[in-house]
């Protein structure tokens, strides 16, 4: 009796002592990511539009973020009151509460696959009549733009693009007189050279992000078989079973396995992640990385005693007659609720994000051109002085090269969920040798076929 | 306690006790350790001592996670739902242990299945629910749905605890004119002690690091739990180990304390419950 | 129906003298309606999912038991449940092992003991998250123990662990048993403090050794939480997902892959939540099946 009156009441006066301790602190808290709270209640008369976007944003940077997008926006607008929530696990969590009818006003959402599901089950307002309104379809790069065009209309705008490039450690290539390889030939004498002077080839790995396979399978489909077949193959024209697939993916495996060109093996791929593959290249124990250009921001990171230790260049061509290009990627898109109160206020915080191309390019160079990099036509004299020479140099490129045709598709964008998935998991069975190229291959097609016929497929650009 | 032996036959045991310290701690010093370094120092020299201990790693962590925020959030999501675990796991233990009733083990069985459900099976159509009940972004909403993970394996921890403590107890109590109410109270729960105490340790620590349903349940970042405070040091590709370290220790000095300060009373509940040896 | 007390093992049933048919049910409302609101209900909402081919948002499609044959079919759902019946045969023994040592060895002393069982106890108060970071930090290929150790001229553990497919779910079942043995040393000494003094008192006086101790008065006297244990073990380790997701998300190539892991890819990855619900209700059906031996023990007698 006394026992258990006296250790609840412990228990109590522990709690009580905690709560007390950290309650006290409480109500001076920063709260970055929603600076709204406070004043929206004191102003009845504002609109509201709230935005969840990725949690798994720096708080410094998502600090910055605030001030100078919502900060922006809502003195540009004094009717309006735009609040920026960053969610962790977004996704899972937006599919869950939009279909419940609630959420937020700007639907954010992983990429146009994703953006289809939510169009097919109404849950996002079509925005042809904004776009007219405020010219979108002049501000964004073309193929973007079609990639948030479903059936004719367009419901969503992509927010972040992204493309595969080859970084690599430029005191590296300077000692062993290397230059960045342009095709199959000079990348594996590249390679070998590396490997000769007990360097890794490539520093990359799977470890806590398992779908970075796909990055190396969006790079050997585009840059062996070509950005065309690649291309016939997602509108149906062509087979995945095709030999052309088959060799990038032969090709691939042969790189994992006998040849260790990725982290040394297989193993270590499987045992490399972020951190380590980064600071493997800054450290000049290997030459080159396959990384998308979200790795800018790893490698200004990684590379801050040695600024100028990097550079980055298009893949090389791997198979036959082809050409370097970039591969096409849409990181997130942005849509209206269907159940949003005020879609009119949410295109207005739409608008802002794409019209005007110096204030996206200063916003992207918050994430140091990592995140909110909108696929808009940017010129050199849009950026901020600051911003990384080299990374000016891939936006300005980027816009030039694909205006030129020279583009290649990445998974993540164009196929259909389930084939993606298939793609990345099996293809460890196909490096492991459990499982044939051919066999592969087949079901990837027959998982293509199911999606074409379930509608599932995201727009394709027309080339 | 139960039997002693001399100090000298307790070596061997000693030893082996070491060792199996050793093997929990070692990790733990490293990340104590790792706390007080930046994330580049932690992959320089991740085993050793620190080159300058950075404090200001807790104070960052404390700040850009908004740990006062969270911590005052998760108190009241923890001590909410032990409270209420304690209460209803209590009565249905007692009922399991001391009753002999037709349809017992069917519904033994129905709550071990109950616990037996993967969180992916309802959590969509259970955010409906609370969704239409007005629950969603509510404290008292998610220590409802904690109660309900957690009752079932309450309930059969002090069963087991229930049925080893001897029946002499209640039945002179009930022989005093005790209903079944006074007999939970007053002779079972002082001496199911250690039982409760363990189901407070495992429900609140369960509590204190969920991060599933707090996450999908609580959306408003006013509301939100310690364990979204862990994620907040992490981009999409990496985290600030640093940062991540300290913010570990902070979220784990609390519960150890809980653990301590319950642990004096676990032995001293021993000592004065008539079951000590 | 009727009601009776149950009586501990070691004593006679005496009939009380009042009797209520409702009055277990009384004490049992309050689990039952939490249970039935949190957990059946949509539970039950969420079986008929397993009977389309729902994406996870939007109108299904009822498509029969065609979830069924395919996850008959699929060679990787077959590989899981391998993986999760390797899993639970590890953790029946290897931290219930431990545990008993440790909490033995632990009822043998007073001095530190309150010190050890505080310092077994702390990885179980971590999140996974932060375990798992830690541990691959550890094993990391290049500034982890193993490189380091190999400078040193012992290469032997210069192994990646996660990374081979021989080793990754025995490294993965190592980690989490690091963090979950001392739960087990503190279930296990609470029981053993609650056995009868006297039983030992009176195994000694037979001239018992330590040993016939253990064996005839501890394990017999904290039985109904070592079986409990057992039976949580059984059913957690079908469940299990938290650390493999963080370590290995089930690779390589597959071959630390569990039910729990596959629903989890097949529900957020291939957008598949039908599908995912047929893998799940497979999880709930390998614990309802311990369970039902655990029922059938308790049949034969057992106080568990």
């Amino acid at each position: 009796m006394g026992i258990w009156k006296d250790g609840l009441a412990r228990l109590c006066t522990l709690m009580v002592a905690l709560s007390l301790a950290v309650g006290c602190a409480a109500p001076a808290a920063v709260q970055p990511g929603q600076p709204a709270a406070e004043e929206a209640a004191g102003d009845g008369e504002k609109t509201k539009v709230v935005w969840w976007t990725e949690g798994d944003i720096e708080p410094a940077l998502q600090e910055a973020f605030v001030e100078q997008f919502v900060g922006t926006f809502n003195a540009a607008n004094p009717d309006i009151e735009l609040e920026v929530v960053f969610q962790q696990n977004l996704n899972d969590l937006l599919r869950t509460a939009i279909q419940a009818g609630e959420g937020p006003d700007i639907v954010q959402t992983p990429g146009p696959g994703f953006l289809l599901e939510y169009q097919q089950a109404g849950l996002v307002l079509p925005l042809n009549e904004f776009s007219t309104q405020y010219g979108w379809k002049e501000e964004i790069l073309p193929w973007a733009y079609a990639s948030g065009t479903l059936g004719g209309d367009l419901y969503g705008l992509p927010l972040t693009f992204e493309s595969m490039v080859m970084l690599y450690n430029t005191q590296v290539f300077a000692e062993l007189g290397l230059t960045p390889p342009t095709n199959r030939a000079e990348f594996d004498a590249v390679a070998q050279a590396l490997k000769d002077a007990g360097l890794l080839a490539i520093s990359y790995g799977n470890v806590g992000w398992q779908p970075t396979n796909e990055h190396l399978l969006g790079i050997y489909l585009n840059a062996y078989a070509g950005s065309d077949a690649v291309y016939e193959a997602l509108t149906g024209q062509r087979s995945w079973e095709d030999e052309v697939f088959a060799g990038a993916i032969e090709m691939l495996r042969e790189d994992m396995t006998t040849q260790g060109y990725f982290a040394g093996s297989l193993e270590d791929y499987y045992s490399f992640d972020w951190q380590t593959f980064f600071s493997t290249l800054a450290s000049g124990k290997a030459g080159m990385m396959t990384i998308g250009t979200w790795g800018f921001r790893g490698a200004t990171e990684y590379f801050a005693d040695n600024p100028e230790g990097w550079d980055w260049a298009l893949l090389p061509a791997l198979g036959e007659g082809v050409e370097q290009g970039f591969d096409l990627a849409v990181g997130s898109t942005v849509s209206i609720n269907t159940a949003s109160k005020n879609p009119e206020a949410a295109a207005k915080v739409l608008d802002f994000i794409y019209n005007d191309p110096q204030r996206a390019a200063s916003i992207a160079q918050i994430f140091s051109f990592g995140e909110f990099v909108v696929p808009i036509q940017f010129s050199a004299d849009d950026f901020p002085s600051e911003a990384d020479p080299r990374v000016v140099r891939f936006l300005t490129e980027f816009s030039q090269v694909t205006g030129e045709g020279r583009y290649g598709y990445t998974t993540w964008t164009f196929w259909p969920a389930e084939a993606e998935t298939q793609l990345w998991k099996d293809v460890e069975l196909v490096w492991s040798g459990e499982l044939t190229t051919a066999e592969y291959l087949a079901s990837h097609q027959a998982l293509w076929e199911k999606a074409r016929a379930d509608g599932a497929v995201p727009p394709i650009p027309e080339r | 306690m139960f039997r002693r032996r001399r100090t000298a036959s307790l070596i061997p045991n000693y030893i082996l006790l070491g060792g199996l310290a050793i093997f929990s701690v070692i990790p733990i010093v490293l990340l104590v350790l790792n706390s007080l370094k930046t994330t580049v120092e932690i992959q320089e020299n991740p085993f050793g001592l620190p080159t300058a201990a950075r404090l200001s790693n807790y104070v960052d962590a404390w700040v850009q996670g908004q740990f006062s925020t969270t911590i005052s959030n998760t108190l009241f999501l923890t001590s909410g739902t032990i409270f209420l675990v304690v209460v209803v796991g209590g009565l249905a233990a007692f009922a399991l242990a001391r009753f002999r009733f037709s349809g017992a083990n069917a519904l033994s069985f129905y709550l071990l299945v109950g616990t037996s459900v993967p969180a992916l099976l309802f959590i969509v159509p259970l955010y409906f629910m609370w969704a239409q009940l007005d629950l969603i972004n509510s404290l008292p909403g998610l220590i409802i749905v904690y109660a309900a993970l957690y009752s079932p394996f309450a309930t059969y921890l002090l069963r087991s605890f229930l049925v080893s403590i001897p029946m002499d107890f209640e039945e002179a109590a009930r022989i005093d004119g005790a209903n079944d109410l006074q007999v939970l109270t007053r002779v079972i729960l002082p001496l199911a002690w250690p039982g409760f105490l363990t189901v407070v340790l495992v429900v609140g620590l369960g509590v204190w690091n969920e991060f599933l349903f707090a996450n999908t349940f609580l959306q408003d970042p006013a509301l939100k739990p310690i364990s979204t405070s862990l994620l907040a040091f992490q981009t999409r590709y990496q985290r600030d180990w640093g940062l991540t370290s300290a913010a570990s220790v902070m979220m784990i000095l609390p519960v150890l304390l809980l653990f301590l300060s319950l642990q004096r009373q676990f032995i001293e509940g021993l000592a004065r419950g008539g079951l000590k040896g | 129906m009727a009601v009776t007390p149950v009586s501990g093992l070691r004593r006679p049933a005496q009939p009380r003298r009042r009797r209520f048919p409702w009055r277990p049910w009384l004490f049992l409302a309050p689990l039952l309606l939490l249970n039935l609101v949190v957990i059946v209900t949509p539970s039950l909402l969420s079986i008929r999912y397993a009977f389309t081919d729902w994406t996870g948002i939007g109108a299904a499609q009822y498509v029969g038991l065609a979830n069924f044959q395919e996850m008959f079919g699929d060679r990787v759902f077959y590989r899981a449940i391998g993986n999760n019946v390797r899993w639970t045969v590890l953790f029946l023994i290897a931290p219930v092992l431990m545990g008993l040592l440790g909490a033995y060895l632990l009822s043998t002393i007073r001095r530190g003991q309150m010190l050890f069982r505080t310092l077994y106890f702390i990885p179980y108060v971590i999140a996974s998250v932060v375990n798992a970071y830690i541990w691959k930090l550890i094993l990391n290929p290049v500034f982890g123990i193993g490189p380091w150790l190999a400078e040193r001229g012992i290469p032997w553990l210069d192994i990646r662990f996660f990374g081979r497919s021989d080793t990754s779910l025995y490294a993965v079942a190592f980690v989490d048993n690091w963090h979950f043995w001392g739960f087990l040393v503190v279930l296990y000494l609470a029981a053993m403090h609650a056995v009868d003094a006297e039983l030992y008192e009176a195994a000694r006086i037979e001239g018992a050794n330590p040993w016939h101790e253990f064996w005839h008065v501890t394990l017999p006297g904290i039985r109904p939480t070592l079986v409990f244990t057992l039976l949580m073990i059984m059913i957690w380790s079908f469940l299990v997902f938290d650390y493999i997701y963080l370590l290995t998300n089930g690779g390589p190539a597959q071959s630390s892959e569990v039910l729990g892991t596959l629903t989890y890819s097949t529900a957020f990855y291939s957008l598949r939540v039908g599908y995912a619900t047929a893998i799940a209700l497979t999880m709930t059906f390998f614990s309802a099946l311990f369970i039902s031996m655990f029922v059938v023990l308790r049949r034969l007698g057992w106080e568990v």
